[in-house]
């Protein structure tokens, strides 16, 4: 049996920072200083970690010793998580302040989604990731903002990809669809692998509620990754949708609603905050 | 060959910068540990481009960054903010200041050296 979600929105005003940073004992310029402090203190240390990885891999000594290699690329893997986990706390900071940057700007958005696949793709050789466009080489351009929109794409994608066996096959479709005059830009993402249960579906876009299946990898297991998704969506202008189906896979549909440019600047602005809707 | 000087505080973060940049032979690297020796150097010197760490003790990045566009001698050399802060706020405000970039870290090592190179083309068209 299909299990469908819609999410409109979310509600951003919850538990998720220590009490101290929301309560009113530190004003929003004092807290804004503590998390930059907190931030800095994170990612200096994970600038020397991941650079000398990086560079130790490119090391012909390194390349020579299968054993070396593989140690070496196990942490730099493990050093990435640890980043990916630091971008989300601060990308989670942002929204619950209602400080997030949107920037919209014209994009192509077949070429930004080919290069999302590609990152993804390399992270599972043993999957066939296929692109499919129903865009017209001339509908190609839109306005959005690339950074959010390739971190919403890709954030799907790795989920896609982490839950799908081996010779699998995640099926992504770009299309601009016409509603009552409005122009919609959807992005399918559609996985064979194990589907959702209802009961998970209904608490996956919470904040820091991880969903556990069976045989997944460990990658980003903190529970913040969809409820960013889900809140980037939102301040896009957009909507998600999901369907599953245990056995059969699931399929994710973000809609992105096409602005005309004179109301980008008031998008920009716009709240942030959302509340779930099941 | 393209000349590049760094200030960076942190030992470590100043050695992956070295050896990021050190692997392009056509950059020659000069570096400096805090934000007050920053234009000595670069006068001795005389960059292309300048990379600087925003938290530096004693002269900030960005106190350096004034001092550098008050000298008549460096104030066209374009300018590159390296940050591990990465808020909005402060990254609006780097960039309002007038610099050329801004590159956060972690950065990755490998492509440094062309991410560079790309600031400092673009300053040049």
């Amino acid at each position: 049996m299909k299990h469908s979600l819609t999410v409109v929105s979310q509600n951003s005003r919850g538990s998720g920072l220590p009490d101290e940073l929301r309560s009113g004992d530190l004003n929003i310029d004092q807290r804004d200083e503590f998390l930059a402090m907190i931030n800095h203190e994170l990612r200096t240390p994970l600038a020397s970690l991941m650079g000398a990885l990086s560079l130790l891999k490119f090391q012909d000594s390194a390349k020579a010793d299968p054993e070396i290699f593989e140690l070496i690329d196990l942490a730099d893997r493990s050093g990435r998580r640890l980043e990916r986990l630091v971008d989300d706390f601060l990308d989670f900071t942002q929204l619950e302040g209602n400080r997030l940057f949107i920037n919209f700007e014209p994009c192509d958005l077949l070429e930004l989604l080919q290069d999302t696949v590609k990152i993804c793709a390399v992270h599972r050789s043993d999957l066939e990731l296929v692109l499919e466009t129903k865009l017209k080489d001339g509908l190609r351009l839109a306005s959005v903002d690339r950074h959010r929109f390739g971190q919403v794409i890709n954030n799907l994608l790795t989920n896609a990809i982490k839950y799908s066996e081996t010779k699998k096959q995640v099926f992504i479709e770009l299309d601009l669809r016409e509603t009552c005059g409005a122009k919609f830009l959807d992005i399918k993402i559609r996985d064979q692998g194990p589907g959702i249960s209802p009961e998970d579906l209904a608490k996956m876009f919470q904040k820091l509620s991880p969903v556990r299946t069976p045989g997944a990898s460990t990658l980003s297991t903190h529970g913040l990754g969809l409820f960013i998704t889900t809140a980037l969506v939102k301040a896009l202008n957009g909507e998600l949708n999901i369907t599953s189906e245990l056995g059969t896979g699931t399929e994710i549909t973000v809609s992105f609603f096409q602005l005309h440019s004179n109301q980008q600047s008031s998008a920009q602005s716009a709240s942030t905050e959302a509340a779930t809707h099941a | 060959m393209r000349k590049v000087l760094f200030a960076e505080d942190d030992g470590d973060i100043a050695r992956i910068l070295r050896l990021s940049l050190c692997r392009d032979k056509s950059i020659s690297v000069v570096e400096c540990s805090d934000g007050a020796t920053v234009e000595a150097r670069a006068l001795e010197f005389m960059p292309d481009l300048i990379l600087l760490d925003v938290s530096m003790p004693v002269v900030t990045g960005p106190e350096a960054f004034a001092i550098l566009k008050q000298n008549e001698q460096l104030k066209d050399i374009p300018v590159v903010f390296l940050t591990a802060k990465a808020m909005r706020s402060e990254l609006e405000s780097l960039l309002s200041l007038g610099a050329a970039g801004v590159i956060i870290k972690p950065f990755n090592p490998i492509e440094l050296p062309e991410q560079l190179k790309m600031y400092w083309k673009f300053c040049h068209v």
